[in-house]
């Protein structure tokens, strides 16, 4: 079976689309920007989804035809909304149809329950609906919910969380779960609210820039958080074709392998050992030589040590011979649980626009150089990145259709 | 999709349901791990003192579980993760103003430390996934195991854990989510292989958002064959206490304690997630 992907969505700093995302990290005026809608005492730039809670919720019925019954919502749960309403939109009708989900987060509700654990140590009572979407599964289940109104058979639905690489590890379980013959079509989505609970315990770390990050730079100095959700539908090619022959294909998905890294909580192993053991594993399931990768989108968080062992990584992979990549983390921040399937989609909408996309404040060598313009070019296959706290080491390979 | 549990370890109420345990000694009351000498075990005391329970009790049971097996795929479960952690991280933030940090609470409170935890210090480079779905993460597991035996994948480990603290207990008994009120915790580890050979049970079902019936009704059993076992009363209530089931009930089926019946169901009601595991005698 050849699996395919059939409709992307992302939500990020630059709003909704994957296109405007696109254009933005391809051109836009690079800002240090401060967040309208978090309040938090730690003065670094966020890279935060530009609407508010209520606002989100004023969408999805105006825009979308998605009326939620009246309760508290997590963002978490609001934007995972936001991003399959948005798949929906250009995505093959789901109505009768057997649709497995895997959602990806690391923060799940906590923008919710910070609020609560505030609310009940500091003034002593809170309410309890503030707990309600606490777990991952709260989001998961309204998104389902969604998909059945729409007329899908949802037959199979999770959450996993492998920190940074959580949404890269759930495309992986959507591949499976298409090629056991169970479902029809597999949305595999992440999502990552900013909340005070990542930003203080990223900035605990000691690894967030003050400035716009400058991933592999070497006067890099730390990554910026950013805030995003993002979703993609993958189905069989048999399908899609019994389906109609006018189903757009975005590219093909040809592997997503994960390896450990065994090292450490939080740093990666200086020969990058997982990180390679990923690569080399997704390229050998792929049928790909090295030397057939067009474009790598790295994970390119821009503390030292991530793009230090990443370029060992690339090195250990392509040699003398590593081809044009980047991190489009400069523009988006790095969006934890939605980073896999995010720049997963970025990389699809550049195999379709034939157009690599850069890092554009790249400025100091130190290792390896990144492609700085938008480039337009002849791109067969690319391979994007994932690495996450606890040693997680995610590689996927897609190919142009 | 062959599914076979071949070996289980717990840190549970009753303790280890890998060594001989006897079901009449619990006291049915507390519902409070039965926590072993860790350092028997875990033995890195680096990684141990900066462990909470939950991190311990997962790690324990994994590493007695593996023992000096080799797999080829670590899946973790967790309904609320490193909560202990996750309480200090809040905590923190709160009580400095956000002026100070807590990086071993942040670092420990993330959903996949125990799987990193259990990679680093057996040196395994295999792949981790954890699975983060409240009532139903246990059986989304293990039907993802499934698929993966059926595919390229020959040994699994799979791990779930969970610890309860004063909020977390009185956070869930206000969401009313256990029958009888009480809210225990643990970790369950089995290793699951796609041979037969010497195994206790073989996982034939694992669905979630159905009932016992609609389970039974799709492998075609009636209650004549399939013994519905009552675990709860054993290791409480927590998001991730189907596990225990399932690798009490592999225990029992390999004691031959199910008189005359071929299957085992644990069912798995938590809020608005339902859930069924059914084993069959191997």
């Amino acid at each position: 079976m050849r699996i395919l992907c059939c409709a992307s969505s992302i939500v990020s700093v630059s709003g909704i689309g994957v296109g405007k995302c696109f254009d933005d990290v391809a051109g836009a005026d690079i800002e240090c920007l401060k967040p309208r809608f978090l309040s938090t005492a730690v003065d670094v730039p966020l890279r935060e989804i530009p609407f508010s809670n209520e606002e989100i919720f004023k969408m999805l019925a105006d825009n979308y035809s998605v009326v939620l019954p009246s309760r508290v919502y997590t963002r978490t749960a609001l934007l995972s909304m936001l991003t399959v309403a948005d798949l929906l939109k250009s995505s093959p009708d789901v109505s009768g149809k057997r649709v497995v989900v895997v959602n990806a987060t690391t923060a799940g509700g906590m923008d919710k329950s910070e609020v609560y654990y505030h609310n009940l140590t500091v003034d002593g009572s809170a309410d309890l609906a503030l707990v309600a979407g606490h777990e991952p599964a709260d989001a998961t289940n309204l998104v389902c919910g969604f998909l059945q109104s729409r007329g899908a058979e949802v037959v199979w639905s999770t959450t996993v969380s492998t920190a940074c690489s959580s949404s890269s590890v759930a495309i992986g379980i959507g591949m499976d779960m298409l090629r056991s013959g169970d479902a029809d079509y597999a949305i595999c989505m992440g999502v990552d609210p900013l909340c005070k609970f990542t930003v203080n315990g990223f900035n605990s770390l000691g690894i967030l820039s003050k400035n716009v990050c400058r991933p592999f730079d070497a006067e890099r100095d730390g990554l910026n958080l950013g805030e995003g959700a993002a979703s993609v539908m993958l189905a069989g090619d048999e399908f899609i074709s019994s389906v109609s022959d006018n189903i757009p294909t975005l590219c093909e998905v040809l592997s997503c392998e994960t390896a450990a890294d065994a090292y450490h909580q939080t740093a990666t192993s200086p020969d990058a050992v997982g990180p390679t053991l990923a690569m080399k594993a997704a390229l050998r399931k792929a049928g790909v030589d090295a030397g057939q990768i067009s474009y790598v989108n790295a994970h390119g968080t821009a503390t030292p040590n991530n793009d230090e062992s990443e370029s060992t990584a690339m090195i250990n992979i392509f040699g003398e011979n590593v081809p044009p990549f980047s991190s489009t983390k400069f523009w988006t921040g790095h969006t934890l649980g939605a980073s896999g399937v995010l720049e997963f989609a970025l990389s699809a909408e550049m195999l379709c626009r034939q157009t690599l996309l850069p890092t554009r404040n790249f400025k100091n060598e130190e290792r390896l150089t990144p492609v700085t313009t938008a480039v337009k070019t002849p791109l067969e296959y690319i391979m994007t990145n994932s690495f996450g706290f606890g040693g997680g080491a995610t590689s996927i390979i897609i190919k142009k259709v | 999709m062959s599914c076979y549990i071949k070996k289980v370890a717990t840190v549970s109420p009753i303790g280890d349901l890998g060594e001989n345990v006897n079901l009449n000694s619990f006291a049915a009351s507390a519902c409070v791990a039965d926590e072993p000498d860790y350092k028997t075990v875990i033995t890195n005391a680096n990684l141990r003192r900066r462990m909470n329970r939950m991190l311990k009790m997962g790690t324990y049971a994994a590493l007695k579980c593996m023992g000096d097996d080799s797999v080829s795929l670590l899946l973790t479960a967790t309904s609320l993760g490193s909560i202990s952690d996750t309480e200090k991280m809040l905590d923190t933030i709160y009580t400095s103003d956000e002026t100070l940090g807590n990086p071993t609470a942040f670092i420990q409170s993330t959903f996949n430390t125990l799987a990193g935890n259990i990679a680093q210090i057996k040196s395994i480079h295999i792949p981790n996934i954890t699975f983060v779905n409240r009532g139903n993460t246990v059986a989304n597991a293990l039907k993802y195991a499934q698929v993966k035996l059926a595919d390229d994948i020959e040994s699994i480990l799979f791990v779930s854990s969970d610890e309860k603290t004063e909020l977390s207990e009185s956070v869930l008994s206000q969401f009313d989510l256990s029958a009888d009120g009480k809210y225990g915790e643990g970790a369950s580890a089995m290793i699951l292989s796609s041979e037969k050979t010497e195994s206790l049970a073989e996982i034939v079902y694992s669905q979630c958002g159905v009932d016992l019936q609609t389970a039974l009704t799709e492998m075609e059993l009636s209650t004549d064959d399939v013994e519905i076992l009552d675990s709860k009363r054993w290791c409480g209530e927590y998001g991730t206490s189907q596990a225990f089931g399932v690798a009490l009930a592999a225990k029992m089926m390999e004691f031959g304690m199910f008189d005359g019946k071929s299957h085992v169901a644990i069912e798995h009601r938590y809020g608005p997630d339902k859930s069924v595991v059914i084993l069959k005698k191997s």
